[in-house]
């Protein structure tokens, strides 16, 4: 039997060889759950944030769980994560009404996070509706009670770019319920953040992470800013 | 479709070739490659690739005249640290990473000088397809641009005789990919490795 020459086999042991090498040393991506940390904001630009004096701020966040699985998300900061978004708010120069039917806030900022890895769950008509309807707070603004279900957010920049999201991210929704649109079924949205996968990782690193996430959202919308 | 053309008329002029022309020489080409960005990809990535590797197979038709196909992978690569990126009304905090994977897969044809010597120079021109995937991640989220491009890629070399058929490679090729999905590529890839002509 002829036997082959090594020097050529070696061309076609290194066309293996080396791209083996290329894919053992492919650029390294995210490693710690903090690379992965990401802070969005959206606003209107139309919108006049001047005029706004008051807000509402339910004292509970909403989970938002897909109906084939079960909510396994703790509430352990939630109080955390509610107080400095209060606390943003109030030192950006706008004031707290108290739950009021009577004289309600101008805007109110809900919390919601979602439990499950899902997508497309913006364009669920019945979102906002289902998630917020309970809410007594509606009950003292001037379109209420003619929103319902098949109510959705109404977003002034056209998408919402949030359209998949992993377990743990949670969203701070401004809405203006004075603004709503009656033929879109819709509740006006000046400003929202989202926060991403922020209830998951270490528990150590959790507070911080959701402190310096929400200081982050504020941080970075600097229309809100009143005085 | 158009992606399927490259191909086929990379084939055909291979074939083209290879039906009329004396048959002296086969080679095939294992190098690696640094690849430096240039123009909108450099605006994409500004760092120099040291990943990379390219293969061809082809023929000699004449001492001076080859013609071979040829298949690279560039992988270029950059983190960009925790910041924040503003687009209209958008804003982002986060860190960014990005990466654009490059695969020509290309016709190369070459004209040899100094074919007595051990020491050969060559000018060369690549033609075909590259398939370029631009990619961005922030947090979990991904931005994607993934596009067949048209492309050449005139190069400059030599080939020095080691042994009776095996040859040491070094050479720099300008690759620039047309646009594609408002997408265009260009970077200077310099290759070193080993030919054999057997």
């Amino acid at each position: 039997m002829k036997k082959p020459k090594p020097l050529r086999i070696l061309p076609w042991i290194l066309i293996f060889a080396i791209p083996v090498l290329i894919i053992s040393c492919y650029p390294d991506g995210p490693a710690s759950p903090e690379d992965l940390d990401l802070v969005g904001t959206m606003y209107d630009d139309q919108y006049n944030f001047g005029e706004v004096v008051t807000f509402s701020l339910p004292d509970t966040i909403v989970h938002i769980v897909d109906d084939e699985n079960e909510d396994d998300m703790d509430r352990t900061h939630d109080e955390l994560i509610i107080g400095r978004v209060r606390d943003h708010m109030t030192t950006l120069g706008y004031m707290e009404e108290p739950l009021d039917t009577l004289n309600p806030a101008d805007v109110v900022l809900l919390i919601s996070a979602v439990s499950s890895t899902s997508s497309g769950i913006y364009y669920d008509p019945g979102w906002w509706w289902g998630s917020w309807g309970w809410w007594p707070g509606w009950g003292g603004y001037p379109g209420y009670p003619g929103w319902g279900p098949g109510w959705g957010y109404g977003y002034p920049w056209g998408y919402p770019i949030y359209y998949n999201y992993s377990t743990g991210t949670l969203f701070i929704t401004m809405v203006d319920p004075d603004e709503t649109d009656l033929d879109e079924e819709t509740i006006a949205v000046p400003w929202m953040a989202a926060l991403n996968a922020l209830l998951t990782g270490g528990k150590e690193s959790a507070e911080q992470r959701i402190t310096d996430s929400i200081d982050q959202a504020f941080k970075q919308s600097p229309y809100l800013q009143k005085n | 479709m158009k992606n399927i053309r490259y191909i086929v008329l990379g084939l055909s002029l291979m074939l083209a070739l290879n039906c009329t022309a004396q048959v002296v020489d086969y080679y095939s080409s294992v190098n690696y490659g640094i690849a430096v960005p240039l123009g909108e990809t450099k605006d994409f990535i500004s760092q120099t690739s040291f990943r990379g590797f390219s293969f061809e197979f082809g023929r000699f038709f004449t001492d001076e005249i080859s013609v071979g196909f040829l298949f690279a992978w560039n992988v270029f690569h950059e983190n960009y640290p925790k910041d924040t990126y503003e687009f209209d009304n958008l804003a982002l905090t986060g860190k960014l990473y990005r990466y654009i994977n490059a695969f020509p897969l290309m016709a190369v044809g070459r004209y040899h000088f100094m074919s007595e010597s051990r020491f050969k120079p060559y000018l060369g021109l690549a033609s075909g397809a590259y398939i370029i995937n631009r990619v961005s991640d922030m947090g979990i989220y991904r931005v994607e641009n993934k596009n067949w491009h048209f492309g050449i890629a005139p190069e400059a070399g030599f080939i020095y005789e080691m042994s009776k058929e095996a040859y040491l490679n070094l050479g720099a090729r300008y690759n620039h990919a047309f646009k594609s999905g408002g997408d265009t590529h260009s970077w200077l890839s310099i290759q070193a490795g080993v030919t054999f002509i057997y």
